[in-house]
């Protein structure tokens, strides 16, 4: 057979010297960038200037605010000790827990998303994949890296107001390690996909590697290059010269990523470029209940077909709706729940880390939980999903919304019980106080779950934004945006807020304990009142219409008046 | 007025130097499944070079899954295809191979000629041949006012004609065809058809998967799925093929 690919090699000339066809890569090349050109003429440059004069004002804020709300305790002697001995190892964990988020991703098809016109055409073209790929793969490692970059100059900013060592260095330390973090994750994806780890295998691998981890921070010592990354992050209190060798394994990682790429599954590629299209939409709408239904297609999160514990029939005049919540969580997979017990320890940690002096930490900590009850309320967002299952019910739409909240609250009550534990295990390994865990620590518990949940019901049965009918000037509608996309994780942070009463308590010499307990009253609260907005929407709704009648249109001018 | 004879010469000589053909697509236990659910049994099928055959069943027979796991667009859970005898999705298949899906995608920062220009490049071909090709494809759908057009202002039935053109503009020496009617105009269904005729009396195998009855027609053998298993296989012209597809 006269193959396509040797009549190309012979009808176009163009060979390399050790007989390549170059032809179709030189193709490919001049394809990117008429591709470019093309968008380039379609940009309007003052909308260009405008975006960017946005974006500049937004990170200017960011960091204005940011820069307030960083604690300037410094951190004493015994704790600068604690963190030579014991910070290589807890970064090393953060530093895997990246690396089994991106190993996780490649192995499920990240990180790269393909235009979906790039796998029809370009990766079913005769051309070789891995000169295909190369060039997204390297903007992938250079924007990973990028990310990272900043990030890591973030950390460097935190850690300077704590730690010994003064911003000159503190931020290129985190810059540059942040960077190859970065970079490092992007290339263990590229590796993961490329090879076609299966997803189990890219499970077991992400579970060693925080497992090696885990182990560093219980040994006290550096074994795994996670740890030796940490090494050198925490570089201005110690320099152990060794830890650079890590970056020559870095650089293997991430070229074996860029240039092993080509084996990667087409049908994941497919599949992501059709999901992350479809995502990037939902984001420009702000319809989170999309993203999150797509992010679980594309990480193929689907309800077990058989639930881990079998029920028996519903008995009659029983709660319905409990039990059809019930029901839907026997059949969570896995990974949601792993996803639930991680996110309750990441709000435990964030908590300690605010009582130590971190104070930014705490919205972390409310956005975790945040998380965690979108997950929970999962029934509940169903049901907004298709309105026409609960409209064609007889019963009260209200009554049906505040009978989704029951099982989801005990979800967020186990969540925030992890997050406690959480706390006492840092407390038994001496981060802080036994006594304080144990008297401020309970009374976080149900302010924390039942904003997380009323934080995210607020974002489930909220409707999309509208059209841009009220007619605002473009920074107004603007902030009118931001305000609506932050105000069901801002009612999540105020049932963190008792730890900051009880931090203030012991500082003014009086009991943390009771001073969690009072300052737990006011998120308790709202949290019932934000029950009481679930269950009542439509007449509170109602009665603001009628308090508020829309004013009589204007008559149109006349030619006398005029 | 474009070179009608243009589209004659885009169908790659199947003559191997032994002087034997291997099969234009050969399946041997081709499995999909999706967690309990199969989509395709093992299935064991050898379609000749130069053979028109018609592939139909039911919605959710697996014709489509069949396709698209010869395309390479899919993976086989079990089992292999191999296309010309290579395996699916390697550089050799894909030489060979040519997939018009039933989903047109385009992309939206280049126009239709731009698509013609560097898709028939990436597959070699280039210069007057390529565009003597594109403008005879462009014509035979009634594009040619609309070249310099960005598909995103297109309407579905422009998308499925430039995808078809997109698919047929480059040489091949089988060609898979998916749902090719969906969003057709009478006229549009007309040329794709007569280009679909035109390939395979240029020795090109051609497989459709259509659930159009009248393209028994033309079909000379017609392969019938259901729920994922070979229902038929036979001649296109005596198949009851209402009875396969309901």
């Amino acid at each position: 057979m006269a193959s396509n690919a040797a009549r190309a090699s012979s009808d176009s000339g163009h060979e390399s010297d050790d007989g390549e066809d170059l032809a179709p890569v030189i193709a490919l090349r001049e394809l990117a960038k008429a591709r470019r050109r093309n968008r380039a003429a379609r940009v309007d440059v003052f909308e260009g200037f405008y975006q960017a004069y946005l974006t500049a004002f937004g990170c200017g804020v960011a960091v204005l605010i940011g820069s307030d709300a960083i604690g300037d305790q410094r951190a004493t002697v015994a704790q600068v000790t604690k963190v030579v001995t014991h910070g290589p190892g807890f970064v090393g964990l953060a530093i895997a827990l990246i690396f089994a988020v991106a190993v996780r991703s490649g192995s499920r098809g990240g990180p790269l998303v393909l235009p979906a016109a790039d796998v029809r055409h370009v990766l079913l073209a005769p051309v070789p994949r891995g000169n295909a790929l190369r060039s997204p793969a390297v903007h992938q490692v250079r924007f990973s890296a990028f990310v990272g970059l900043v990030a890591g100059a973030g950390l460097g900013v935190l850690a300077s107001h704590r730690l010994p060592g003064g911003v000159t260095e503190w931020i290129p330390v985190g810059a540059g390690v942040g960077a190859v973090v970065g970079a490092l994750s992007a290339g263990l994806a590229l590796l993961t996909c490329g090879r076609r780890v299966r997803p189990w295998m890219g499970m077991l691998v992400a579970v060693a590697l925080v497992a090696w981890s885990g182990l560093d921070v219980y040994l006290g010592r550096v074994t795994s290059p996670m740890g030796l990354l940490g090494q050198l992050a925490l570089m201005p209190i110690r320099l152990h010269p060794a830890s650079f060798a890590v970056l020559a394994l870095a650089a293997v990682v991430i070229l074996a990523g860029v240039f092993g790429l080509g084996g990667m599954s087409l049908e994941q590629a497919e599949r992501r470029a059709t999901l992350a299209s479809q995502i990037r939409f939902a984001l420009t709408l702000q319809d989170l209940r999309t993203v999150v239904l797509l992010r679980r297609q594309l990480t193929q999160e689907q309800s077990r077909p058989t639930p881990w514990v079998q029920l028996g029939p519903l008995a009659p005049h029983r709660r319905v709706i409990w039990h059809r919540d019930i029901r839907g969580l026997t059949r969570w997979p896995g990974v949601r729940i792993i996803r639930l017990i991680s996110l309750g320890v990441v709000a435990g940690l964030c908590v300690v880390g605010t009582w130590a002096g971190t104070t930014p930490l705490i919205a972390v900590g409310a956005l975790a939980l945040f998380l965690a009850g979108l997950d929970a309320l999962e029934p509940l967002a169903q049901d907004v999903d298709h309105p026409d299952l609960p409209s064609s019910t007889p019963a009260v739409p209200g009554e049906l919304r505040a009978g989704h909240a029951v099982v989801p609250f005990g979800v967020m009550v186990l969540v925030a019980l992890i997050g406690f534990g959480t706390a006492l295990a840092a407390a038994a390994v001496g981060v802080f106080p036994m006594h304080l865990a144990l008297s401020v620590g309970p009374f976080l518990i149900l302010p924390a779950a039942l904003l997380g949940l009323i934080g995210a019901a607020t974002s489930v049965v909220m409707e999309p934004p509208g059209g841009g009918s009220d007619l605002l000037p473009a920074e107004i509608a603007g902030i009118k945006m931001v305000a609506r996309a932050v105000w069901a994780p801002a009612l999540v942070l105020l049932g963190l807020t008792p730890v900051l009463i009880a931090r203030s308590a012991v500082h003014r010499h009086m009991d943390p304990g009771r001073a969690a307990l009072s300052g737990s009253i006011l998120p308790l609260m709202v949290g019932v009142l934000g029950l009481g907005w679930l269950r009542y929407r439509e007449e509170i709704h109602e009665y603001f219409k009628l308090a508020n009648p829309p004013s009589p249109a204007q008559p149109a001018p006349t030619p006398e008046s005029s | 007025m474009t070179d009608p004879d243009a589209l004659d010469d885009n169908v790659v000589d199947d003559d191997g130097d032994d002087g034997e053909l291997a099969p234009a697509l050969e399946s041997i236990g081709l499995t999909k499944s999706y967690g309990i659910h199969a989509a395709l049994e093992p299935l064991d099928l050898v379609i000749d070079a130069g053979e028109l055959v018609m592939l139909v069943g039911p919605n959710g027979s697996g014709k489509t899954t069949l396709l698209r796991m010869a395309a390479g667009l899919l993976e086989p859970t079990d089992g292999s295809v191999k296309i010309d005898g290579s395996p699916a999705g390697s550089l050799e298949a894909r030489a060979a191979l040519s997939y018009l899906s039933d989903n047109p995608v385009l992309y939206d920062d280049l126009s239709l000629v731009e698509h013609l220009h560097f898709i028939g490049r990436l597959h070699g071909v280039d210069g007057d041949e390529l565009e003597e090709r594109g403008a005879a494809l462009m014509d035979r759908f009634n594009l040619t006012h609309r070249a310099d057009d960005l598909p995103i202002t297109f309407s579905r039935g422009l998308r499925q004609k430039t995808s078809i053109a997109l698919g047929l503009v480059r040489p091949f020496s089988v060609l898979l065809v998916d749902e090719p009617f969906v969003g057709l105009d009478q006229p549009g269904k007309r040329a794709l058809t007569a280009l679909m005729v035109d390939a395979y009396s240029q020795g090109a195998t051609v497989i459709v998967a259509t659930h159009a009855l009248e393209f028994t027609e033309v079909a000379k053998r017609c392969i019938g799925l259901r729920d994922g298993e070979l229902a038929y296989d036979g001649p296109a012209s005596t198949v009851d093929v209402e009875r396969l597809v309901s």
